[in-house]
C-alpha cells in the first residue's frame, strides 16, 4: 500500500469538511476522486499534502505517518500534489519552473537528463522555456505543473482537476500526457475531478465523495451500474467504460 | 532651469535609492511571511546605533563607524542581521500560521521594543554623529555641485540592486526565494524548506537595511531612537504604490514616491512646504484610485483564468 488514509476527519473552522473518510492507493494505480464541488475533495487533497491538518485519523505514505510533517518533508519523499488552478510561477520563466521539480528530489543526479527528456516530450514548453510562465495559455500551464511534478521523479502524483477550464481538446492533451508517462515510469496517480467522463474511463478504482464522506467505491464500471442517480448528475456516458483504454 | 533639473533628478534618486533598499527589504520578507514588517524601520535604527559606543551620554563616539568602510558594513550588517534573526525566532516564527493581523500586530510589537530597547540603552536625546565627512564634500558634475554622498547613495544602490538581481536570477536559492515568495505554500508543496527560505530573506533583508542606515545616518548626521520610522513608512507607501509582493514594483514605487516628494518640494510655495508629506499621500491615494493593485501588479494577487 503506498497511501493509506484511515478515518480522518478535518474541520475548517467550525465546519467539518471531512468526516471519517479512509481511502487508499496501491503501487502503480490509477485512482480517481470524484463529487461534486464543495464535497470536500481538495481538502482531502491539501490534506495529504501537509497544507491542512487532520482533527483525527492517519495518513500514510510508503508505510511512513505523514500527518505531522510539513509540506516540503512529504513532497520529499515522493508524494507531489498538482493544487488546482494550475498553480505556475508565474513571474519565473518555463524553465525555472521546471527546475523548481528537478530540486525537489536531493542527490538525485540524472537532473539534466530527466529536464531534457521532459522538454522533448513537451516541444511548447521547449519553445518558450526562456518566457515567463505567466505568458503561457491555460492548457500550456497545465502542462508546465505536470511537467513541474514529473521532474520530480515522485512515487505518487496527486492532481487536482486537471481538467478545470480547459477546452475539451486540451482535456484529452492532458489525460494522454497522463498516460504516456503512466506507461513509462509505471506512475501512480490519483485524480480528482468534478466531471467524471475524461478520469472513469481512465482509472483502475473509483472514490465518490460527498459532503465530507466517501459515498462509492469500486471500478469504474461498477460505479457506473450503481449509480443511474449520479449519472445524471456527472454525465457521463451510459455505455460503461471498461476500466484503462 | 536645465541645471536646476538636474539637481531634482539627482535628488529624487538618492531620496529614491534610500526607499529603495527600505522597500526592498519590505518586499522580500513581505513575499515569504505575508506579513508588513512595522520593524524594518527598526532594523535600520539598529544599523545606525551599531556605529557608536553604547552608552546614554549625549556625545556620540564612532567606534564601529570609525573603522574602514567595508568593516563598517560588514559589522553592521552583522549586527542587523542578529536582529533580524532574532525577532525571527522569537516573534515571527512562534506567530506562524494564526492570521495576518496577528502577524502585523508582532511586528508593531517588536517595533516598539527595539525602539525602547534602543531607548534604554542610548538614551532619549538625539545623537550627532559624523560618518564619512569626506562624503559631505561637493563634486562637479556636468555644471552642477553634486555632493558626493548623493552619488555614492545612488552607486551602491545601483550596485546592491544589481547583485540582488543576479543573486535572484541565476542561483538556486534566488529562484527558491522568488517561487516561495509568489506562491509560499506551493514551494513548500515542491519541497523548498520554508525556514531556509524564511532566514535567507531575513538575511538579505537584514544587509539592505544595514546599507539604508549607513546612507542615512552618513546623510542626516543625527541618530535617534525613532530615526527609522518615517523611513519605514515612505518605504512601506512605496511598496503598495509600485505593487505589494513585487520586487521591481517595490523599487519602481520607491523612485516614483521619491520623485513626487522633490517636486513637491521643488513646487509648493513655502506656506504650503511644510504640509509636503499630506500632497505626498494625496497623491499616493491618487495612484491607488488609478490602479488598485500598484503600478507593477503582482502575478499573485490576480489568477489567470
Amino acid at each position: 500500500m503506498l497511501l493509506s488514509i484511515q478515518d480522518i476527519s478535518v474541520h475548517h473552522g467550525q465546519i467539518c469538511a471531512l468526516r471519517g473518510v479512509s481511502l487508499h492507493v496501491r503501487q502503480g494505480e490509477t485512482v480517481s476522486l470524484l463529487g461534486p464541488n464543495g464535497a470536500g475533495k481538495s481538502t482531502l487533497l491539501w490534506t495529504m499534502a501537509g497544507a491542512v491538518r487532520a482533527r483525527s485519523g492517519t495518513v500514510e505514505f510508503g508505510g511512513r505517518g505523514i500527518g505531522d510533517l510539513p509540506p516540503e518533508s512529504i513532497a520529499r519523499l515522493g508524494l507531489a500534489t498538482v493544487p488546482e488552478r494550475r498553480r505556475v510561477f508565474s513571474s519565473l520563466t518555463v524553465e525555472e519552473n521546471l527546475r523548481l521539480g528537478l530540486w525537489a528530489q536531493s542527490g538525485y543526479r540524472g537532473g539534466e537528463h530527466d529536464l531534457h527528456q521532459v522538454l522533448d516530450y513537451f516541444p511548447k514548453l521547449a519553445e518558450r522555456r526562456r518566457s515567463l510562465a505567466a505568458r503561457l495559455s491555460g492548457g500550456e500551464q497545465q502542462m508546465l505543473v505536470i511537467a513541474r511534478a514529473l521532474l520530480s521523479r515522485p512515487r505518487l502524483i496527486a492532481l487536482d482537476e486537471p481538467s478545470f477550464g480547459l477546452a475539451p481538446m486540451v482535456v484529452d492533451q492532458v489525460y494522454d500526457i497522463l498516460q504516456d508517462w503512466r506507461a513509462r515510469r509505471n506512475l501512480t496517480l490519483l485524480i480528482v475531478e468534478q466531471t467524471a467522463t475524461r478520469a472513469l474511463s481512465f482509472s483502475d478504482r473509483v472514490y465518490v465523495l460527498r459532503s465530507g464522506q466517501i459515498e462509492h467505491t469500486g471500478s469504474p464500471a461498477e460505479i457506473c451500474d450503481s449509480e443511474r442517480l449520479e449519472q445524471a448528475y456527472f454525465g457521463f456516458p451510459s455505455t460503461a467504460p471498461q476500466g484503462r483504454s | 532651469m536645465m541645471p536646476a533639473m538636474l539637481q531634482y533628478v539627482i535628488d529624487a534618486l538618492s531620496l529614491g535609492s534610500l526607499y529603495a533598499l527600505t522597500a526592498l527589504g519590505i518586499g522580500l520578507l513581505f513575499g515569504v511571511l505575508r506579513v508588513i514588517n512595522f520593524a524594518h524601520g527598526d532594523f535600520i535604527s539598529v544599523g545606525a546605533y551599531a556605529l557608536i559606543v553604547p552608552s546614554a551620554n549625549a556625545l556620540a563616539v564612532l567606534y564601529v563607524g570609525a573603522l574602514p568602510w567595508p568593516l563598517v558594513l560588514l559589522l553592521t550588517a552583522m549586527s542587523v542581521i542578529m536582529v533580524a534573526i532574532l525577532s525571527e525566532l522569537m516573534v515571527f516564527r512562534p506567530l506562524r500560521g494564526t492570521t495576518p493581523a496577528t502577524l502585523m500586530i508582532g511586528s508593531f510589537a517588536l517595533s516598539f521594543i527595539i525602539q525602547h530597547l534602543l531607548l534604554m540603552i542610548y538614551g532619549s536625546r538625539p545623537k550627532a554623529v559624523n560618518l564619512w565627512p569626506e562624503l559631505t564634500t561637493q563634486v562637479n558634475l556636468l555644471g552642477l555641485r553634486v555632493q558626493k554622498l548623493q552619488l555614492a547613495t545612488v552607486g551602491a544602490t545601483a550596485m546592491l540592486l544589481g547583485a540582488l538581481t543576479l543573486l535572484l536570477r541565476t542561483t538556486r536559492t534566488g529562484v527558491e526565494l522568488r517561487a516561495a515568495a509568489e506562491d509560499y505554500q506551493m514551494a513548500r508543496m515542491l519541497g523548498i524548506r520554508a525556514n531556509t527560505v524564511i532566514a535567507g530573506a531575513l538575511a538579505l533583508s537584514g544587509l539592505l537595511a544595514a546599507t539604508a542606515s549607513l546612507l542615512y545616518t552618513a546623510q542626516s548626521g543625527i541618530l535617534s531612537y525613532q530615526m527609522g520610522v518615517p523611513l519605514m513608512m515612505f518605504a512601506f507607501i512605496s511598496t503598495v504604490v509600485g505593487g505589494l509582493g513585487n520586487l521591481l514594483g517595490a523599487v519602481v514605487g520607491a523612485f516614483v514616491v521619491a520623485a513626487i516628494e522633490v517636486i513637491l518640494q521643488a513646487t509648493l510655495s513655502d506656506q504650503l512646504r511644510p504640509f509636503r508629506e499630506a500632497f505626498v499621500f494625496v497623491l499616493v491615494i491618487a495612484i491607488l484610485l488609478w490602479r488598485p493593485y500598484g503600478i507593477l501588479e503582482a502575478h499573485s494577487s490576480r489568477e489567470r483564468v
